[in-house]
């Protein structure tokens, strides 16, 4: 229970050093929300959770949409800035009102577990989206923090700054780059962009996701998995089976299934899916929501492009996938679009290869890069058998690789001077 | 009649968040915490200063070509007193230009006027006077001492005045180099 | 209890390659970048100086202790570094009375124009000065007072942080210096024999501001104070140099400065003619600091001029300092 106390605690304070007007936002939220749920208890009625939902919705929206400057007015008066963690938190409370208003458990009486499900510090910025249930259960969880968990949580936090720091801060170099660098980047500079942003994201993502695990594993916290070997999936139906299941699974049980989900008309059921992703894409930011639909039209496609090749398969999803979050690399959907089109009319693949060089990586850097994508590509592809052995192994062989990661970071990541590492990716949506 | 006061309540919602919101904005305005963009959003076309001598550009944070120059330049390298790398002086008879290598390329670093005998694009030149000079580029300047700097995009224009008189202009590349 | 004992030793096996890894990866100063090692070359000297420069490059370019001892018997030691802001000259001094106190502090007053605002203060720079010196309390308050709005203090006590990313950068040098180092100055003076003479210089400029900033009078006063308490004589000067501009300002400022501190303050660029530089060869640079000759003209007069001021003992015949000199003098046959 101390541990309970102190995690609330500390998430507390780190939040608050983000300022007041950030924590005034997040525990507006949890106020409303976790009164709305005492009254639906009582009485189920709908106009209590409609109401709940919009006014935290409402919030969530708004600085999307301010996000994706759509207010140049507001803009200029208010020096207004997205709560921290609001896109994770916000699908929280949904979840949790929703949850309650179907009766699938009962309103939280107890104000400080509720409180400790919203703030738990560690995926407040970037995830997993838990649900209440599940929360609940690890902390009421007597767990002793015991030495297999500190060894195996530290284990998964430095794999994860290892993807992070070695892996996605190279990519970013590179993609900086080529975005930064003007009209002659394009084609084949647009699709190595792509590709790395692919490889960028995940290993940012993942990474970070991992740390939160971590974290989350040496408090004796277990958290939902957030991926799944993504780019091992053979078409994107099953890459967003595969890619922030959080999310995924968040859209399907308070957006897809309400909305009627498969079981209906197949025009519904188009309808349906692209709403879902839609919203996704409206998530990830205002700018997205072309990059949402395409995904939806590519979801209902399904297996139709499938052949009967896994690693042809696998290797076209990757691309696509690539290829879409050229809405990511290029924030300006026109220029992303228009990117997406060099790539097809500018052939300039020797011209990059004459110039890999001097893209902000050297020779080693490549190869850093490279030898350790693989590493990355061969442990997904392996992962459930790898973490079997890994849970198997001594003290002293954890000790060695463990140090081992720690020593590698140490001397491969992109972090200081020079190298300025971005925030996490993934937390800004 | 269900739907009318979802609707209603709805609206009044969206109201009084509106309120709340400005409130905390109200007490937030000196906060400075950034939110994380990595969007390279296309500039608004923002007005940009530019200099050139002898019909050549030589606008600071840009190449600098000397030989499309014809006139001859009394040159001098100023190197650092560790690290690679000099400034280049070129001085002409009307302005002196400061140049260095960035990214492999010849940049011009900044641009100082020697004498009355050349003047910015705009028309202004030394021994003019301060108001001419705040009629021209407009009072959005930064003032420390004698002098007043004016920044547009990654150029910073600066004049020394003396006694109401303008006694020096030079332009700067200010991007971090 | 045997896990346990065997866990302790790979992570101190670790910890051993970290430190390792630490010392390979920071530049060494040796055969490039020389200018960075000058700052720890001290440590093994012995510490029986009369006189200890200190300043930025204009000190240990142009002052040669080695002339000064074979011309006057002066034992000297230029603790000098590439662009030494005046809180780092203030820390250095300071560092360098722990070992031993001089009868004579030669500050040279050109950082006086820089403070803690101006474009001149440069995180590679600070590495310069910093990155070897002995950790002392000298090195944490000269690390806090120079660090800039990116660096951070831990990066200064494992450099892995900041030079991680030269791991692709090693060379030979790296590994040859690993663990010992060589000097590469005679009592601070770094030997440059190229000749670049004066050609032109760039237009003497109007400054908006010639007041020297209140923070530099701070740490002005501060070595003031500080050779006052252990009664040494400051001595302020102004190496000879063409270019940046020493403005005639700036020179008002620091005589008036020395008038009312009852220090001594000599601008040796008035001396020109009569130590004999001429700038067409006995620069290296075009101006700005003094190469070989140049160097040797200068430290002859300086140490002729110190002679004849103060009360400084004639070492001439010292076994020491008869090896360094003989040595000096086949280097730069």
């Amino acid at each position: 229970m101390i541990r309970n106390v102190l995690i609330l605690l500390v998430s507390i304070v780190v939040y608050l050093n983000f300022g007041i007007t950030n924590f005034l936002f997040i525990l507006f939220s949890i106020l409303t929300t976790y009164i709305a749920a005492k009254f639906l208890e009582k009485r189920s009625k709908k106009i209590i959770l409609t109401i709940a939902i919009e006014i935290n919705a409402f919030i969530l929206i708004f600085f999307k949409l301010y996000g994706a400057n759509l207010f140049p007015s507001l803009e200029e008066n208010w020096n207004l800035v997205a709560p921290m963690g609001v896109s994770y938190y916000t699908l929280q409370v949904i979840s949790y009102l929703v949850d309650v208003y179907k009766g699938k458990y009962k309103a939280e009486n107890n104000f400080f577990y509720y409180c400790l499900y919203i703030f738990y510090i560690p995926h407040l910025f970037i995830g997993p989206i838990s649900r209440y249930e599940d929360m609940k259960k690890q902390f009421l969880t007597p767990t002793k923090i015991s030495f297999t968990n500190l060894y195996n949580g530290a284990l998964r936090f430095a794999w994860g700054l290892l993807k992070k720091l070695v892996i996605a801060g190279r990519a970013s170099i590179v993609i900086a780059t080529i975005t930064q660098g003007g009209e002659i980047y394009q084609g084949a500079y647009a699709l190595l962009a792509m590709l790395l942003y692919s490889i960028q994201l995940y290993t940012d993502f993942s990474g970070g996701i991992d740390m939160v695990m971590g974290v989350s594993k040496m408090l004796g916290i277990e958290l939902q998995e957030n991926f799944d070997s993504p780019y091992y999936a053979q078409t994107i139906k099953e890459f967003w089976r595969r890619w922030h299941i959080s999310l995924s699974s968040w859209l399907r049980d308070y957006i897809y299934i309400p909305l009627g989900g498969s079981r209906c008309s197949k025009i519904r059921k188009v309808v349906n899916t692209l709403i879902t992703f839609l919203v996704s894409g409206f998530w990830h930011g205002a700018n997205y929501l072309l990059w949402g639909i395409l995904h939806g039209i590519f979801v209902l496609l399904g297996d139709t492009l499938k052949t009967k090749w896994k690693w042809l398969n696998r290797g076209i999803t990757f691309v696509l996938v690539s290829f879409l979050w050229s809405f990511f690399i290029w924030s300006n959907t026109g220029e992303a679009v228009r990117m997406m089109g060099s790539v097809f009319t500018t052939w300039n693949i020797v011209d990059l290869g004459n110039n890999i060089l001097n893209l902000g990586l050297t020779f080693a850097d490549w190869v850093v890069l490279l030898v350790f994508t693989l590493v990355l590509f061969v442990f997904d592809g392996n992962k459930s058998k790898i973490i079997q052995k890994v849970k198997k192994w001594s003290p002293e062989v954890k000790t060695i690789i463990l140090c081992s990661i720690l020593l590698c970071i140490f001397i491969l990541g992109i972090y200081g001077i020079g190298f300025q590492v971005d925030d996490f990716i993934y937390s800004k949506f | 009649m269900n739907k009318k006061v979802i609707i209603v309540v709805g609206i009044l919602v969206v109201i009084i968040i509106g309120i709340v919101v400005y409130l905390f904005m109200q007490s937030s305005e000196d906060q400075t915490t950034a939110e994380p963009q990595n969007i390279v959003s296309n500039e608004a076309q923002e007005e940009k200063f530019s200099v050139s001598y002898q019909n050549v550009d030589i606008t600071p944070g840009q190449p600098f070509d000397a030989d499309a120059i014809a006139e001859e330049a009394e040159y001098s390298q100023i190197p650092s007193c560790a690290f690679e790398g000099t400034d280049n002086v070129s001085t002409y008879a009307h302005v002196e230009v400061t140049s260095a290598q960035i990214n492999g390329k010849e940049t011009v670093y900044s641009v100082y006027f020697l004498d009355d005998e050349v003047s910015t694009p705009e028309g202004v030149k030394i021994t003019d006077d301060r108001a001419k000079v705040i009629e021209t580029y407009g009072d959005n300047y930064e003032e420390a001492g004698n002098k007043i700097t004016y920044t547009r995009g990654d150029v910073q224009l600066s004049f020394m005045i003396e006694n109401d008189v303008v006694t020096s202009i030079e332009y700067v590349y200010a991007s971090e180099l | 209890m045997k896990t346990k004992l065997r866990v302790i030793t790979i992570v101190i096996i670790f910890l051993l390659l970290f430190i390792f890894f630490n010392r390979l990866l920071q530049p060494k100063y040796m055969d490039t970048l020389v200018e960075g090692s000058m700052i720890s070359q001290y440590y093994h000297e012995p510490k029986d100086h009369e006189v200890v420069f200190i300043g930025d490059c204009e000190v240990y370019a142009n002052f040669s202790p080695m002339v000064m001892y074979e011309k006057e018997g002066i034992k000297a030691y230029v603790r000098g570094s590439s662009q030494q802001l005046i809180w780092q000259s203030y820390q250095i001094l300071k560092e360098t009375l722990h070992y031993e106190i001089p009868k004579i502090v030669v500050f040279n007053v050109n950082s006086m124009r820089y403070d803690k605002n101006s474009k001149e203060v440069s995180e590679a720079y600070n590495r310069l000065t910093i990155d070897n010196m002995k950790w002392s309390q000298e090195k944490i308050d000269i690390i806090q007072d120079s660090m800039t709005e990116d660096e951070t203090f831990l990066s200064y006590v494992f450099p892995i942080l900041r030079y991680h990313s030269r791991y692709d950068e090693l060379t030979a040098e790296d590994f040859e210096y690993l663990w010992k180092r060589k000097d590469n100055t005679y009592n601070g003076f770094l030997i440059n024999k190229n000749i670049k003479g004066v050609t032109s210089l760039p237009i003497q400029r109007r400054l908006a501001e010639y007041q020297f900033s209140e923070e530099c009078y701070q740490y002005l006063d501060k070595i003031t104070n500080l050779c006052r308490e252990n009664n040494i004589q400051l001595v302020l000067i102004k190496a000879p140099s063409l270019y940046p501009y020493w403005y005639d300002e700036y020179d008002e400022q620091i005589r008036n400065y020395a008038n009312e501190h009852d220090v001594d303050y000599y601008n040796l660029k008035n001396y020109v003619d009569e130590i004999g530089i001429d700038y067409s060869v006995d620069t290296y640079d075009g101006g700005l600091h003094l190469n070989l000759t140049g160097a040797t003209k200068l430290s002859e007069f300086f140490a002729n001029l110190l002679k004849k001021n103060y009360d400084l003992t004639d070492y001439k015949g010292d076994e020491i300092y008869e090896e360094k000199l003989k040595e000096y003098k086949e280097t730069i046959q």
